[in-house]
This record gives structure tokens, C-alpha cells and sequence, in this order.
């Protein structure tokens, strides 16, 4: 599986809300303007003083990842948004190297949605006559 | 409004707020054997192309889902005599053997749509359908926050907010760069309402230079923050002023810029008999 946010992700949370995935399972935890204060924002969803490590996606989206207990969470900064997903384990042993791979794979969905520009309201598709 | 008089065809709302207006059974260009009906559906979400609302049209319409469509014709801009943009499409369909003219229409608006779409035997279906898209007239059409048409870049991905779009680059996030294009906003008090939101104005020391080959007359402002360029465009005709920001690295983007400023067209002035409507800022000036 590879996370992919929908945009506008606001509105469509839901559809990645709460995936089942081997030994655990995805929720998303929040999605909001992206604060400007990135550390209050971290504390006010996982408490204070919890280390984090700040990478990168594979395709360049800031990201930091916090462990707490048998959940991994994800802060991710996308354009103008700030959205918080968790994977927390279900049963067993904790891949936690495969929470990480899952979380620093995952990418903004650039699949078009909506209308975002008058000119695509005359546009055809690509196979139209 | 409609050069066609519906007053006497019958009509039937429905609980999704649509109202299907069937012809009377006695009609010089729609009566034949089949009766036909005009569709009109307000406030649908969210706006959607032409070919978004045909796809979902036939796929929900009993009839139409029998059908085989020509989608040979094109999709034309349209523009209400408000001055409110929409898009407009002539089908030829074949339902079982019978060949028949479906025409569809929507008017965007700010986060929703109105769409309207007939179905006839006769050709004049669609001067009809078109007739009622070019008088549809929303309590704030004179003077609405709007998108307007201008040129998208090309391979950047827009995603729309509120009262704005902003495209990234094609190759973001490694590229940061970021083009915002606000909507156009009607001159005086709303302007100060648009600019709590989406706050461009230009830097005192920032250099500007004409942006030539513009329909209307503008000047670039460029400025450099923290070692990105800044650089804002505001095109304006005596009702209307549309902002647009660019935001980057370095300086190649601005070309990108310059060639989608170039491309904005500001909304055309209403009919002459268009009525004003509510003065939607004027509570603003007070």
C-alpha cells in the first residue's frame, strides 16, 4: 500500500481514514493549516517533550516522525497543510521499519478532483474527440 | 430571458432541489413524438467540467443510460449576461433508434454550480438550454469574488482556495515554488475584505517593470525575502482587480508568471438590462 492525500485533503480525509494494514492499522490523526509553530503543534497532538526525527518523503515533503509506545506518527507538511496520521500495531511485534517506509513513501495525490481554474470548465478530457 | 416561453410547460421538483420541465404535449419545435424535457439543477458540488457532469448525467438518467453518445462536438465557453463564465455542450444521442439532441450546460459558481441540460427530438433544444444558462442570474452575479479564465501552467498542479488557486511547481516539493492566482474581486471595500485574506501587497523597495504583451496594463513587483524571490502582479480595470503572487528559488519561474498574467481576462461587464442586484460590500464602506 502507498498513503497517497488527497487534495483538497480536508475534505476527503475520511477516505484514507482508518486503513487496515498488516500487524497495524492507519488513522489520520489531523488535518489543519499548517501552524507555524511546528514543535507547539507536535506537543498539542502527542504531549510534550517526545523526541522526533525530521526527514524527508521519498518525493521531498518535510515530515517528522514521533514513536510513542506501539504508534508511529507522522507530522507531514503539505503546501499549506499540516496533516498527522498514526500507525499503531494490532498484534505481535511492531514492524516499526515498515511504519517507516510507509510513512516516508507516502506523496500528495496530484489525480485532478475539481475544478481549480475556469479554462478546465472547456477543456476536453484526453481521448476525446 | 428565454426566447422560448416555458410558462406553459409543466414542471416537477425534486428532492435533490431539481425542477425537469417537460414541453407541452401541443409545442411547434418540441412537441413531435417525444415531449421535450429541460432539466435545471442548482447548487450542485463540486464544480465540475462539462464532461464530469455529462459522464454523471448519463450514468443517473434512466434513459440516457440506454444511450449512445457522439461526443464528436466540442465543449464552447459561455458567459452569462451577468457576466458569470460556464461551459456549454451539444450531444448527439441514440436512444434505442431514435437520434435525439441532448445539450448541457453548467454556470460556476463559488464553490458549486448550476447545471442545466434538455433533451428533444429538435435541434432548438439547445438555443434553449443556452438561452437559460445565459440568463441565469444569482443574487450576486454583478458583483461575486470570481475565478476568472486565464491560462494554467503548464504541468503545475493547482489546488483551489478559498477565493483563490495556487499551483506548485511540477516538480514539488523539491521545487518550492508557488504561483498563487487570486480571484477577481470588484473594486473598492471587498478589495480590503480579498487582502485580510490573501495579503500581497509588494515590498517598498521592490522593483517593478511593465508586463508587456498584458491586456490590460500591470506592472511585475519583485522583491527578494530570506533568499527567495517575491514577485506580485495586479491587473485592474475600473471594476474589477485580480492579484497574483509568485513565490521561488530563483528567477526562472517569473517567465512562468509573466505568460500566465498575460492570459487573465477580467469578467466582462453585465447586459445593460442586467439589474445590479444587492450591493454585496457596501457594509464594508460604512
Amino acid at each position: 500500500m502507498r498513503l497517497m492525500f488527497p487534495e483538497p485533503i480536508g475534505d476527503r480525509a475520511h477516505e484514507i481514514d482508518a486503513v487496515e494494514l498488516p500487524g497495524m492499522v492507519l488513522r489520520v490523526v489531523a488535518v489543519e493549516p499548517l501552524p507555524e509553530d511546528r514543535e507547539a503543534w507536535r506537543t498539542r497532538i502527542v504531549g510534550p517533550g517526545m523526541a522526533h526525527e525530521i526527514v524527508h518523503t521519498r518525493t521531498g515533503w518535510p515530515l517528522a516522525i514521533v514513536h510513542r509506545d506501539r504508534t508511529l506518527l507522522g507530522f507531514y507538511e503539505l503546501f499549506d497543510r499540516g496533516v498527522v496520521v498514526s500507525l499503531t500495531a494490532t498484534d505481535g511485534e511492531f514492524d516499526l521499519s515498515g511504519a517507516r517506509q510507509l510513512l516516508q513513501a507516502a506523496d500528495l495525490d496530484r489525480t485532478p478532483r475539481e475544478v481549480v481554474a475556469l479554462s478546465q470548465l472547456w477543456q476536453h478530457r484526453p481521448g476525446d474527440a | 430571458m428565454s426566447e422560448v416561453d416555458l410558462t406553459r410547460w409543466s414542471r416537477v421538483r425534486h428532492a435533490d432541489g431539481s425542477v425537469v420541465l417537460t414541453a407541452p404535449a401541443i409545442h411547434p419545435a418540441f412537441a413531435a413524438n417525444r415531449r421535450a424535457t429541460l432539466r435545471i439543477r442548482p447548487d450542485v458540488r463540486p464544480i465540475a467540467t462539462v464532461e464530469a457532469v455529462c459522464d454523471g448525467l448519463h450514468a443517473s438518467t434512466a434513459e440516457l443510460r440506454r444511450s449512445r453518445i457522439d461526443r464528436s462536438e466540442p465543449t464552447e465557453r459561455l458567459v452569462t449576461r451577468a457576466g458569470e463564465y460556464g461551459a456549454f455542450r451539444h450531444l448527439q444521442v441514440t436512444v434505442g433508434e431514435e437520434p435525439l439532441n441532448w445539450a448541457v450546460g453548467l454556470i460556476a459558481g463559488d464553490d458549486g454550480m448550476t447545471v442545466v441540460d434538455g433533451l428533444a427530438r429538435s435541434p432548438n433544444i439547445a438555443a434553449l438550454v443556452r438561452d437559460v444558462l445565459e440568463g441565469w442570474l444569482w443574487a450576486g452575479a454583478f458583483d461575486r469574488i470570481r475565478m476568472v479564465p486565464y491560462r494554467p501552467p503548464a504541468g503545475w498542479f493547482g489546488v483551489r482556495r478559498s477565493m483563490a488557486t495556487c499551483w506548485l511547481a511540477s516538480d514539488a516539493p523539491r521545487d518550492q515554488a508557488a504561483i498563487v492566482v487570486c480571484d477577481a474581486v470588484p473594486r473598492g471595500p471587498a478589495e480590503r475584505l480579498h487582502a485580510l485574506l490573501w495579503p500581497l501587497e509588494p515590498a517598498e523597495h521592490a522593483t517593478r517593470v511593465a508586463i508587456d504583451g498584458a491586456a490590460l496594463p500591470g506592472d511585475i513587483a519583485t522583491w527578494i525575502v530570506d533568499g527567495r524571490i517575491w514577485a506580485v502582479v495586479q491587473l485592474a480595470d475600473a471594476r474589477w482587480s485580480v492579484r497574483t503572487a509568485l513565490q521561488a528559488g530563483d528567477d526562472q519561474h517569473l517567465i512562468v508568471l509573466r505568460a500566465l498574467v498575460r492570459s487573465i481576462e477580467l469578467p466582462p461587464a453585465p447586459a445593460s438590462d442586467v439589474p445590479p442586484g444587492l450591493d454585496l460590500y457596501g457594509w464594508m464602506a460604512m
